[in-house]
């Protein structure tokens, strides 16, 4: 059993197919380029025990899949409390109660406080099954109630009590009516709240081939509460952001009726030809709704950008709409989970601790370079008969060992341990870039035949890479050759900075945040101050922050020889980073400015020196900080651009009978970009391979 | 079976094949997308797949469902009809609970009149202006207006508690995180909770407060914990 | 799951038939004639039924907050109206078997028979007003209007499917037979306990529209796998095998084979189905069951039986979401496999 890549599916397939129910019945090794596992969730320890990262990693509430294997792993890797500071799942994620969307300029920010929900991700789900369209409509209308509710004047706002409604006589009833048209504007409004009630009755009691009934009535709650609240806003800018809510609500709402999402079978596939900020102004969203501050930060989460370019948002409407409700209405714990330490000592430390010991073989330093097809003289159909690799460096002795332990963690190192590998002092001197898409330098090559060296294949490499490595598959397979064209991907960047002031002293005075929505590029950035216990500074910074964004594609670079297009792409990223300090970091940090609201650049900590002082102040000190260019074919981040998800290719897939797929980039149910996606694919192919777990188990895989 | 040797067919080259997958996309319309409640836990299935389906019965799979509501639909049209009532239940129905064909209609007839109707009712079950109006001073004190939930403010100043619950709130178990005012730099009131009843939903919202300005308004959500819904709001503001 | 979860509703169904049968002996005390009616009054009752309806009441009853003493009345109603109705039902369709045992009719007479029916019938209306001490007065008249409208339900519901055995009637289509089901075995099997469950645990607060649904799902799957079990053979809970074929019943098996047949076979099925019952012959059965096992008629009522179970499973959710979780909630959940997985 080789699978080929270590990211989250890989790890998530592994783990599966190692499972002691399959009684060691499939000898896994696992292929891996460079010196670490992670793929585009790969981090490593730098200078002072800095963590670096590909970009801002965040755990939805609602990833019931990786959160199950990880609490399943650190369960099984049983790591002593007394010793290790992570030794259970809960040490290893932070709920992040606080999310923001960064305002349009003069506007101010939005922070909201997502409760705590019942249960953590990855609990048995047993209550009831939250995930069909009826219980999500119902929910968008119980909080359409409340944000109307909470619109109203505080005080005077409803009539006293008289009796109990249930004495009511119709002509007191209709006594109310008059009383409630003579209002105006607050009687609308409460009114609204009657209407939107009425709506969750008729969404509780009526069948769903009937609930086509319910839509002349959402029609003309639209025409009041829009005449209601836009009078409302004028008089109170404040209600802007609940007035556009309610209103993207509504038109999901009302495009669920119209689209008749409850009785389709493809659920909200049928609607992922439009972008869904597209479908939402069909459903009769006002402009300022789908351009708001609020659909701008749900855009920049998924980096929803076509080619990076800032003035092509894109998201299927199908994908958008699920992830949005899962996002808001299905979270457990918390709606967003930090990791504690870098991701690669999170996740990827106790998955190869855990895959070890169960017997898993890992080879580094293996670069995939060809996926060669065959076929058996019985059958028509092709196979894998052999995988081609570059073996990039070879071992001293047997087992490449690749964790380090820093602040008592077993970490993964940002540099390979270059003792540990023959010639590793001729890397290190030539600099081999063994991560690099570019790098061809190679000790040797190798090659797996089908039935000597392995017998089945799990490709769970990122999608950028398929065209690179299954050139004959592309060649042959209309199917595979329409996903790497339809499929889009987009390079993306970040830099983190470690800054010698606490955030309140730099003019921060909420608790630790994660906020998107702003400024372009670097439109995300997260207050990650909690990391710097685990790293091991000699003076500790005060805080830390992460910035990432899309990467704007840079074909014009392209033409120019690898080794001068990666640098150029590096030196690309740290202009922009220098640039949007200067511009924009003031937003966030008003402290960090001096007098001429220049920023000041001394605060940046350097850890090449003990007191962490750098050279002369200047936007070269941003040298001293990390930042990254993602521009390997497979760190590319996979967009669910429109008209695009039909053409994803299943791991069930049957077109190869010894090669599945895995990775956020197939047919995994989900099909967005993210962690969870990645490991219910992992979780598909190893079905594929041993009908285990079962499909009804991946959770919502089979959700509407 | 998992995986099978190819057969002597294809000869000493025997090659290992994964099985063919009994489907290969998600099932997502909603009667199929149901399982029992703890199958999240290992596999268990309500369809047996092993029934073996002849075509004439495969065609009439699914027919189950919509059949089912078209004649519960015919059912509740003639339903209430159907047996004579005791004078009480009449009564007492007559102001409760709105029966399906009346909701149906009203519907269609785009709902305009009967709204402000609806919301009546509801803010009669469910809000609870505090007898106390905050005029009388501050000091704790239990109040319990219309509804079956109490309210035991302790604060220095007065203040007016406004309570909104959804109808469902009174038979779930309630939750607040904590009393927010718009604005920056104002502290959150984290001293509010529910008391719980026997059966667990709740019985009594307990508020302890600060010395708040005049005016100073705070509102707080109130969800089910267990769903995460929303079910109703509380409001405090200071007396002037 | 499927062991522990159908665990906890046989213990269920165990505990509350217990208890409801202990609550049901005083109402069945003996009087004189005890030869002619009162012995036969008691038959039925004290034959081992599956105790469903009254453990539906009690567990619905239980999941909002009451007593089993509270709900328990109530029980004892359901079961012994359920068995005044066996009663009339077996007279009706000229049943030989119950519960393992000959019938009433068969035992004694339909004379006999159907006067310990009708006594049988006016007792279990006993514990329904004695309810108005434990429940008040309002309470007590609505549980006992749901029980009258039961009623109603019921024996419209035994007419229409007496009316299709007439030879002059048009045949059944699956909406007839489901409208049917609905009435003749749903109110009483399933809906009213429910709803008088429910009237009972919330004081009459809870919202009792949502029940019909589920109720209705929830006995339809179940009137549907019992027509099942009639014709597999060891699995026919008491009754005769094959009996529902020997009384000529439309069920949705029968239905479907109707629809299916081809012309020659449909008329030769009509023949026999609407001949008197002696006029049907263990060979005409065997030629019935060939017919139904080439159209895969069997095949088509469990899939629809399944269609129902999920159904009354999507209907669960809407009725009781949110309420605190407990055996009875998960007993009223899982009878919806239940229903048709039991054999």
């Amino acid at each position: 059993m080789a699978i080929i890549g270590g990211g989250c599916a890989a790890m998530a397939a592994a783990f599966e197919l190692s499972r002691p129910i399959h009684r060691g019945r499939y000898a896994i090794t696992v292929y891996q380029l460079g010196w670490r596992l992670g793929g585009k969730g790969a981090s490593g320890r730098g200078l002072a025990g800095r963590i670096e990262e590909h970009g801002l990693h965040l755990w939805m509430g609602f990833y019931e899949n990786a959160f199950r294997l990880m609490r399943e792993c650190y369960a099984e890797l049983a790591r002593d409390p007394r010793r290790y500071r992570i030794a259970d799942w809960r040490d290893a994620f932070v709920a992040e109660p606080f999310i923001g969307v960064g305002a349009a300029r003069g506007r101010r920010n939005w922070l909201a406080c997502f409760p705590p929900a019942d249960g953590l991700p990855g609990d048995p789900l047993r209550d009831y099954n939250p995930f069909t369209l009826t219980s999500y409509l119902i929910r968008t209308a119980v909080l359409m109630q409340t944000l109307v509710a909470s619109a109203l004047p505080l005080s005077d706002a409803v009539a006293p009590v008289e009796s109990a409604a249930a004495e009511l006589s119709s002509a007191e009833i209709e006594g109310i009516v008059k009383r409630y048209l003579k209002f105006g504007l607050m009687s609308g409004l409460a009114g609204a709240v009657g209407a939107l009630r009425l709506f969750e009755l008729g969404l509780r009691r009526l069948a769903p081939q009937r609930l086509g009934a319910l839509l002349p009535l959402l029609e003309s709650l639209g025409v009041t509460l829009r005449a209601q609240l836009e009078q409302a806003v004028a008089r109170d800018p404040d209600l802007q952001e609940v007035w556009e809510v309610i209103d993207l609500l509504l038109a999901f709402q009302r495009g669920a009726l119209r689209f008749n999402l409850l009785n389709d079978p493809r659920g909200f596939d049928c609607l992922n030809g439009y972008d869904t900020r597209e479908w939402l102004r069909l459903n009769g969203a006002a402009p300022a709704s789908v351009n708001s501050d609020l659909m701008r930060g749900l855009y920049d989460l998924a980096m929803a950008y076509e080619d990076g370019d800032p003035a092509r948002p894109r998201m299927a409407a199908g994908l958008g709409l699920r992830a949005c409700l899962r996002m808001f209405f299905t979270y457990r714990g918390a709606m967003m989970w930090k990791m504690k330490a870098g991701m690669g000592d999170v996740v990827f430390a106790p998955f190869y601790q855990v895959l070890r010991r169960r017997g898993v073989a890992f080879k580094f330093f293996h670069r995939l370079t060809n996926v060669r097809l065959g076929r058996d003289s019985s059958s028509c159909a092709p196979h894998v008969a052999a995988l081609e690799f570059d073996l990039q460096a070879r071992v001293r002795d047997g087992e490449y060992q690749p964790l380090v332990e820093i602040a008592g963690l077993p970490c993964w190192p940002a540099r390979p341990d270059y003792a540990q590998l023959l010639d590793g002092e001729r890397a290190r001197r030539e600099g081999w870039e063994f991560e690099s898409h570019w790098e061809s330098r190679r000790a040797r090559r190798l090659r797996l035949r089908v039935g000597r060296d392995f017998d089945l294949v799990i490709l769970a490499i990122g999608l950028g890479a398929v065209p690179h490595v299954c050139r004959e598959i592309v060649a042959t397979n209309q199917r595979w050759a329409a996903m790497v064209r339809k499929v889009k991907t987009v390079p993306t960047m970040a830099f983190q900075l470690w800054l010698r002031k606490d955030m309140e002293e730099l003019g921060w005075d909420h608790l630790p945040t994660t906020m998107s929505g702003f400024p372009k590029p670097f439109d995300t950035w997260a207050d990650m101050r909690h990391l710097l216990d685990e790293e091991a500074w000699p003076k500790r910074p005060r805080s830390l922050l992460y910035f990432c964004g899309a990467m704007p594609e840079t074909n014009g670079l392209r033409k120019a020889k690898a080794a001068a297009y990666v640098r150029a792409a590096r030196r690309l990223v740290k202009t922009a980073a220098a640039d949007w300090i200067t511009a924009n970091l003031g937003l966030i940090l008003p402290g960090s400015l001096d007098r001429h609201r220049q920023f000041r650049w001394e605060l940046l900590v350097d850890p090449a020196t003990p007191d962490g002082i750098g050279p002369r102040p200047s936007r070269e000190l941003l040298d001293t900080q990390f930042w990254t260019a993602n521009i390997n074919p497979s760190d590319r981040y996979v967009l669910s651009i429109p008209g695009s998800v039909e053409y994803r290719i299943s791991p069930l897939d049957y077109d190869y009978d010894n090669l599945t797929i895995a990775g956020d980039w197939t047919e995994c149910g989900l099909n967005l970009g993210c962690v969870e996606a990645a490991v219910m694919s992992g979780r598909l192919a190893a079905h594929a391979i041993a009908q285990s777990p079962a499909l009804e188990d991946i959770i919502g895989y089979d959700h509407p | 079976m998992t995986i099978h040797r190819a057969n002597a067919g294809s000869g000493a080259n025997g090659r290992v094949r994964r099985a063919m997958p009994e489907r290969a996309a998600p099932q997502r319309q909603w009667p199929r997308a149901l399982r029992a409640a703890d199958s999240w836990q290992p596999p268990t299935r309500m369809v047996n797949p092993s029934a073996h389906l002849k075509s004439s019965a495969t065609k009439a799979k699914g027919d189950g469902v919509g059949l089912g509501y078209q004649v519960l639909e015919k059912h509740m049209r003639r339903a209430s009809s159907i047996a004579p009532k005791s004078k009480a239940v009449r009564k007492a129905e007559a102001g409760s609970s709105i029966d399906l064909q009346d909701l149906v209609e009203r519907l269609a007839r785009g709902l305009a009149e009967a709204a402000p109707v609806f919301s009546e009712l509801i803010n009669r079950l469910g809000r609870v202006a505090l007898g106390d109006d905050g005029r009388s001073g501050g000091t704790s004190g239990l109040v319990n207006a219309n509804s079956r939930v109490a309210i035991e403010v302790n604060s220095p100043r007065p203040v007016r508690v406004n309570l909104e619950l959804r109808p469902e709130a009174e038979r779930r178990p309630l939750k607040v995180y904590g009393l927010y005012a718009p604005g920056a730099g104002k502290p959150t009131i984290r001293a509010v909770k529910f008391v719980p009843s026997v059966n667990g939903t709740a019985a009594a919202l307990r508020i302890r407060l600060p010395r708040l300005r005049g005016g100073a308004a705070y509102s707080g959500l109130l969800v089910d914990p267990r769903s995460g819904e929303p079910m109703g709001i509380v409001s405090v503001r200071a007396a002037r | 799951m499927r062991n522990s979860g159908f665990a906890l509703v046989e213990r269920t169904l165990r505990r509350y038939g217990a208890r409801t049968r202990a609550a049901m002996r005083p109402y069945l005390r003996a009087g004189e004639p005890r030869r002619f009616l009162y012995d036969l009054v008691s038959d039925y009752p004290l034959r081992l039924g599956k105790m469903m309806r009254p453990s539906l009441c009690l567990a619905a009853a239980r999941s909002l907050g009451a007593s089993v003493e509270q709900a328990l009345p109530t029980a004892v109603a359901i079961e012994l109206l359920h068995n005044a109705l066996l009663i009339h039902d077996d007279i009706e369709d000229q049943s030989e078997m119950r519960r393992g045992k000959p019938s009433l009719n068969a035992l004694h007479g339909v004379p006999l028979a159907l006067n310990a029916g009708d006594l049988l019938l006016a007792l279990s209306m006993r514990p329904l007003i004695e309810n108005r001490r434990r429940l008040g007065g309002e309470l007590a008249a609505r549980i006992f209007d749901d029980a009258l409208r039961t009623a109603y339900e019921s024996a419209e519901g035994q007419a229409l499917e007496l009316g299709w055995r007439d030879r002059n009637s048009h045949e059944p289509t699956p909406a007839d037979y489901l409208t049917m089901v609905l009435k003749k075995t749903c109110w009483l099997a399933t809906i009213f306990p429910l709803r008088a469950g429910a009237l009972i645990g919330s004081g009459g607060g809870f919202d009792l529209e949502p029940l019909i649904r589920l109720g209705f799902f929830l006995g339809a799957a179940f009137q549907i796998k019992d027509d099942l079990l009639n014709l597999q053979p060891g699995k026919h809970y008491g009754k005769e095998l094959n009996g529902d074929l020997f009384e000529g019943k439309r069920t949705l098996i029968i239905i479907h084979l109707l629809e299916q047949a081809e012309t020659i076979e449909r008329r030769e099925l009509i023949d026999i189905l609407t001949r008197e019952r002696a006029q049907r012959t263990v060979s005409d059965v065997r030629r019935m069951i060939r017919l139904i096992d080439k159209y895969g008629s069997r095949e088509y009522a469990y899939s629809v039986a399944q269609d129902l179970a999920g159904a009354a499973m999507h209907e669960f959710q809407r009725a009781y979401n949110g309420l605190p979780r407990s055996d009875d909630l998960r007993f009223i959940e899982l009878m919806a496999s239940w229903v048709i997985m039991r054999d």
